[in-house]
């Protein structure tokens, strides 16, 4: 079941077991990726087929609406994802995020044993259902006042980002291979994310979580390099950042007894 | 998720499947119309699936 031969600790090793153990026998991972990418490229689909006699301006959108659902991405994981929030629901954020999933990959051990563990990384079908519920009243508006391609592209964009995060997060925790290592912005992803699993910089670098762009615009990536460089900066590690606070952090911790703490800020307990 | 909002969620599809079905037929895309009822079904098909794995994390 585990990965024969993995660098780990014994504490991820401990976390991995137990938290598959919790998962219910006849989970399987490919079934959850059916269920997420099969209705998510359909309605991409439909909303592409649905666009006619498109103008040049209409396609202003697409990039509009992708760097601002990517604004949106990376200041949930930035200030929700990593911190622990009064909200139930923000609270349930971070503690499927960085109590769990920080705690099953980290620098040293950030792939999946089998689909078993696919689990942790895509969100739940019901999340596509929820991102297209959210963007159905934009695109209504933008259709009704803009034009109808306008609100079609803003679904079609929206949905299409949800799907890329998913593919390029699964990619980000998959046996190293030709594609990924090879693929551009794919192999930019597994960098950044698996630097951003390194727990001394987990809380305050690479907070996009798989496209650098506002790590970029920030200054919250571990690359000094410009645009162009982050984007297409693949494996390398030349431009990593000398200079950083390699502050060592914890995940804050939640308890039935303070749930709303100060973070701890332990310096001895990050490497088990 | 809870059963009372997973049935919320599924009048709020049913109702923006609607919406696309009818904004598809009044653009003359009958076949888009008949792949927007496919995709409302699959999209409560995602809603209700595996609602059973690791609900003790949601406590």
């Amino acid at each position: 079941m585990e990965i024969a031969d993995s660098p780990m600790g014994e504490r991820q090793r401990r976390y991995r077991a137990m938290y598959r153990e919790r998962v219910t026998g006849w989970y399987n991972g490919y079934l959850h990726a059916i269920l997420l990418f099969a209705p998510g490229t359909l309605a991409i689909s439909i909303y592409i087929a649905s666009l006619a006699n498109i103008k040049w301006w209409e396609w202003l959108v697409v990039p509009v609406v992708f760097l601002g659902a990517q604004w949106v991405e990376y200041f949930i994981h930035r200030f929700l994802a990593h911190r622990p929030s009064r909200s139930p629901f923000w609270r349930l954020i971070y503690v499927r995020h960085t109590l769990m999933h920080h705690q099953f990959f980290t620098a040293e051990e950030s792939r999946f044993a089998t689909h078993l563990d696919w689990r942790v990384t895509l969100f739940p079908p019901f999340t596509l259902v929820v991102f297209t519920l959210l963007l159905v009243p934009p695109s209504l508006l933008a259709g009704w006042f803009l034009s109808s391609n306008v609100g079609w592209l803003i679904i079609a964009t929206g949905t299409g980002n949800y799907l890329f995060y998913e593919l390029l997060h699964f990619c980000c925790h998959i046996d190293d291979n030709l594609f990924v290592r090879h693929c551009p912005i794919v192999n930019t992803a597994r960098r950044h994310h698996t630097a951003h699993h390194e727990m001394s910089i987990m809380m305050e670098r690479n907070m996009g979580i798989v496209f650098p762009f506002w790590d970029w615009a920030y200054g919250t990536s571990d690359l000094d390099r410009g645009l162009l460089g982050h984007l297409f900066n693949g494996y390398s590690t030349r431009y990593i950042k000398k200079d950083m606070r390699r502050t060592v952090r914890t995940p804050y911790l939640l308890t039935r007894h303070r749930p709303h703490s100060e973070p701890q800020h332990a310096q001895s307990d990050t490497k088990a | 998720m809870p059963i009372t909002k997973r049935i919320l969620f599924t009048i709020l599809v049913i109702l923006a499947g609607a919406i696309g079905y009818l904004i598809e037929l009044r653009s003359g895309s009958e076949n888009l119309a008949i792949a927007m009822v496919i995709l409302t079904v699959m999209m409560i098909v995602s809603l209700w699936a595996l609602s059973p794995v690791n609900r003790d994390e949601d406590k």
